[in-house]
């Protein structure tokens, strides 16, 4: 019997000490028209925090309008940590979330944080997509806004490569471009040449410009979903 | 119910020993101690071998594998001696990385010549967001001791079994209430000198735990330590005991118990831990060196 209660506990030690997750935040840096009662989830975040330790305030949250913490509480579910705010977000505000490494206690876990998971992140719950990035998909670019749209042909556009005009007019959508489907949207410019490096402006619906290199997918995906494979 | 079980056959086996067989040895570690099957000096057992009861008076060895009562015992030592009793005992750490209660209620019962311990501690500690309580691991220690040319002489399994609490910390070493599962092999021994009585333990195990720092998901345990008891009177002593473990929280630590028969059947024992590798920064936790933290004890035992 107690040869059975040992392997028993062997085995679900092994089986808990086996478990690594991949590690993002959501929502991703810069994203906006962010919903009232969404929660800030960094993924992964706990794997290091013990089931059900109360590992304190490891998500901060300030608003950018009138420089105050927001209210709410830091919980652990499983590998990850969720922020819930005591009220819905305001509409129209900018935000910024830092998660950071728990304090720990003498005589307790120390629960250091995957790397390159904390830190601090901004959205909002404005409805005006930005441009977080531009990726440079097979020598087209790309403009990453930081929320979904439907129509690739609503947007009022205005696109520079190296201080050059481009033609902006044939765009497509690209889809697939959201690993976590976190509501990042790619939008391609057909026709439009772009190499590695090469600096690209853009104006959408009047407001910009946001200007940025020609990145790589899996570097834009690491920056703005810190992912933390 | 463990606990009745085990003195449910501890009494049977006082039981089964009847008096005449059982004469009381001259050299037996404890005074009031009867011993059931060895060959006393001048009253061979009648089912003793022929050459053995010819043998001189000076060639007998002492009173073997009697129930002798409690030999003896430290802090890390565990109690030596089938004796039959209920403990509760407790550790508190106190300081600037104090903080840490651990409570602990442990029964012990006599089967034959062997002993089993069943101990459960209860914690209370400091966390980033308030403060915890939970149940630790139990605690199932199986022993055989005897009596030898060398002292008395003890072999253990202890066996760590997680409840499923989640009492993540420890008051000196891991393994009592960090959820973990483990299993360690321990020889221990006592022998007088003089008046005093040298204590020692070895112990050699492996545990396992979720991959959570400062304790790694797998550690060896490997735990030795050695104490001296010093009787005042008949009722009182006091033991100093050094105690070295690795992998361990608290690596070396030097602790000194009191102890007091307070009334027939009933003991109480108070003491500290200095835990000296902590304070010379050889901890594997997150602590600077520098005397941070000392544990107070105590325990009372009630004696079947």
């Amino acid at each position: 019997m107690l040869t059975r209660l040992t392997a028993l506990a062997l085995v679900s030690a092994a089986l808990v000490a086996c478990k690594e997750l991949p590690g993002m935040i959501a929502p991703f840096d810069g994203r906006s028209n962010v919903d009232g009662g969404e929660p800030l989830v960094v993924q992964g975040g706990a794997n290091q925090i013990p089931p059900d330790y109360p590992a304190g305030d490891v998500i901060t949250v300030v608003d950018l309008q009138d420089g105050g913490f927001v209210e709410g509480r830091s919980i652990t579910d499983g590998p990850d940590v969720l922020f819930y705010s005591t009220e819905p977000w305001p509409a129209s505000r900018r935000f910024a979330w830092t998660f950071m490494d728990p304090d720990h206690v003498p005589h307790g876990p120390e629960m250091p944080v995957t790397e390159g998971l904390s830190g601090t992140a901004v959205f909002s719950t404005e409805d005006a997509p930005e441009v977080l990035a531009v990726e440079e998909d097979a020598g087209r670019p790309c403009l990453v806004l930081s929320q979904p749209i439907e129509d690739a042909e609503a947007l009022d556009l205005r696109v520079t490569v190296d201080d050059v005009d481009v033609d902006a007019s044939t765009r497509s959508l690209d889809g697939a471009w959201d690993p976590y489907d976190g509501g990042a949207t790619a939008l391609c410019l057909d026709g439009v040449s772009v190499a590695p490096g090469q600096s690209v402006r853009a104006w959408v619906d009047g407001r910009g410009p946001w200007r940025h290199p020609a990145e790589a997918h899996d570097t834009i995906v690491a920056r703005l979903f810190r992912e933390a494979l | 119910m463990i606990f009745a079980a085990l003195v449910g056959s501890a009494l049977a086996q006082d039981a089964e020993t009847p008096a005449a067989e059982a004469p009381p040895a001259a050299d037996a570690p404890a005074a009031d101690a009867p011993a059931t099957d060895a060959p006393a000096a001048d009253a061979p057992a009648a089912d003793a071998p022929a050459a053995d009861a010819e043998k001189p008076a000076d060639d007998a060895p002492p009173a073997k594998e009697a129930s002798p009562g409690l030999i003896g015992e430290g802090w890390r030592i565990a109690p030596m001696g089938a004796a039959s009793g209920l403990r509760i005992g407790e550790e508190a750490v106190i300081g600037r990385a104090g903080g840490t209660n651990a409570t602990t209620i442990e029964a012990r019962g006599v089967l034959g010549k062997n002993w089993l311990a069943v101990s459960v501690p209860f914690g209370a500690f400091r966390t980033p967001a308030e403060r915890g309580m939970d149940i630790g691991n139990i605690g199932i220690d199986g022993w055989r001791g005897k009596d030898g040319k060398h002292g008395y002489r003890a072999f253990g399994l202890e066996l760590t079994v997680p409840t499923g609490g989640h009492a993540w910390t420890w008051t000196n070493q891991p393994e009592d209430l960090w959820p973990n599962a483990g299993l360690d092999f321990a020889w221990q021994g006592a022998r007088d000198l003089g008046s005093l009585k040298l204590l020692h333990r070895a112990a050699l195990g492996v545990h396992f735990t979720g991959s959570y720092e400062p304790v790694p998901a797998v550690w060896l345990r490997l735990n030795g330590a050695v104490a001296i008891d010093a009787p005042i009177g008949d009722r009182f002593g006091v033991t100093g005991e050094l105690s070295m473990q690795t992998w361990d929280t608290s690596p070396l630590e030097l602790n000194g118990l009191f102890r007091a028969n307070l009334i027939e059947g009933l003991d109480a024992r108070a003491g500290v831990v200095f835990p000296i590798g902590v304070w010379a920064g050889w901890t594997p936790s997150d602590q600077r060196a520098g005397i941070s933290e000392t544990t107070f004890l105590v325990d009372f035992t009630m004696s079947l």
